[in-house]
């Protein structure tokens, strides 16, 4: 069963067969679908077999085969999130999905930062979103549908089991490309004031305007050779503050990233490098935005475009993706 | 498969800090590193971590080891 687009009949079919889905649409549609072995979260942009689209008429299923085994779907509030990893499957991977711009969302990042426990198993997943004019004006959710119930402010969970000969792995693209001078942030925050950049402490807004950086380049460190994004939220010009959706790590080099001018080319080239199916990914809605994926395919990746992508760790401007080694 | 608990392997691991493949040991010995550096990990239990790793994660960690084991000298 292939990863993709299905119509709102299409979709209830399946599910009421029994497929084991990650599922992404239009609150509309999601509250259609019937009971069974899948969570979901509301979501209009994919990358879809003919290209990157705005879809509030279709339902993406992810499909997840037979070797997935569901162990449990639980969902999490604010202060239960490091009980995730605690209820991660002996042998397997979790699914997660979190409402953006919630509580949970912004409290996500830094309970998976200061847990060593998050990395006992791989946990792949998305922050649910809107059309991003709705943005403000509707939330985001995210659904179980095991007894179809919402959430706007709790992460949901679909923890599963994997056969012993199954080995999972979380791999990420990243084609942002560091550059400049060295930024070093004293605090884990969200909202920045001042950075030490070169060695020197200053106003980031000040140095941010002073270089005309825009908000499609993230700041980027690299954790033992894989590039992590902090991408900007907002350089608010009231405040004098650079916000950014993740936060900043301190004791972290980072460093400003190029300007990409295309990205379907970096995505293709990253892509033919990985060489395995990919189960499970997602990619970011500011890759979508600023890329202008809308009609445009990245080699015959299918999936959703997303508000923030889980792998382990909450990540900006990344392509998440699951990948299985199956001993015979 | 890999090297025992007390194989002076897993120190080595600790001390040279060679490159990994995967985004798992990548951000687990990223982890390690900097709570030794900040003493909120002692040796024994980032040795313990890696090994605990490596041993659930033997299929992924067969090309892990071989390409961390060319960097250690």
């Amino acid at each position: 069963m292939k990863n993709k687009l299905y119509t709102l009949e299409e979709a209830q079919n399946l599910l009421e067969e029994g497929v084991t889905a990650i599922v992404g649409a239009e609150e509309s549609l999601l509250k259609q679908l019937p009971k069974g072995k899948w969570i979901g979260g509301t979501m209009p942009y994919f990358m879809a077999e003919g290209g990157g689209t705005v879809s509030q008429n279709k339902v993406f299923l992810h499909h997840l085969d037979d070797r997935f085994q569901i162990n449990q779907i639980k969902h999490y509030k604010e202060h239960q999130l490091e009980n995730i990893f605690d209820d991660y499957p002996t042998w397997g991977v979790s699914f997660i999905i979190i409402p953006s711009l919630s509580e949970v969302a912004f409290r996500y990042p830094f309970v998976a930062n200061k847990n060593i426990d998050v990395l006992k198993s791989p946990l792949i997943g998305w922050l649910s979103g809107v059309l991003w004019d709705h943005v403000g004006k509707v939330d985001p959710k995210v659904i179980d549908g095991q007894t179809c119930t919402f959430y706007d402010n709790q992460a949901l969970v679909m923890h599963c089991d994997l056969p012993g000969n199954v080995s999972p792995s979380l791999g990420t693209i990243n084609i942002f490309e560091p550059a400049g001078p060295i930024i070093e942030f004293e605090e884990e925050t969200t909202e920045i004031s001042e950075a030490i950049i070169d060695g020197k402490k200053q106003n980031l807004y000040d140095y941010i305007k002073s270089i005309n950086v825009d908000i499609q380049q993230p700041f980027i460190t690299d954790v033992s050779g894989s590039l992590i994004n902090t991408s900007i939220k907002e350089i608010d010009d009231t405040n004098r503050l650079v916000k950014v959706w993740t936060p900043t790590w301190p004791g972290y080099k980072y460093q400003l990233s190029k300007v990409v001018d295309n990205y379907e080319e970096k995505f293709e080239t990253e892509l033919k490098a990985i060489n395995k199916e990919m189960v499970f990914n997602c990619n970011c809605l500011y890759n979508y935005l600023f890329g202008k994926l809308k009609g445009k395919k990245i080699g015959n990746v299918t999936g959703l475009i997303t508000f923030g992508e889980i792998a382990y760790l909450l990540l900006d401007q990344t392509l998440v993706y699951l990948t299985l080694d199956e001993e015979k | 498969m890999f090297p025992d608990i007390s194989s002076a392997f897993w120190t080595k691991i600790l001390e040279q800090k060679p490159k990994a493949n995967t985004l798992a040991l990548r951000l687990l010995t990223d982890r390690l590193y900097r709570g030794i550096e900040l003493n909120s990990v002692s040796k024994e239990e980032a040795i313990a971590e890696l090994y605990s790793f490596f041993n659930k994660y033997k299929s992924m960690c067969k090309l892990e080891f071989e390409f961390i084991n060319d960097q250690l000298k």
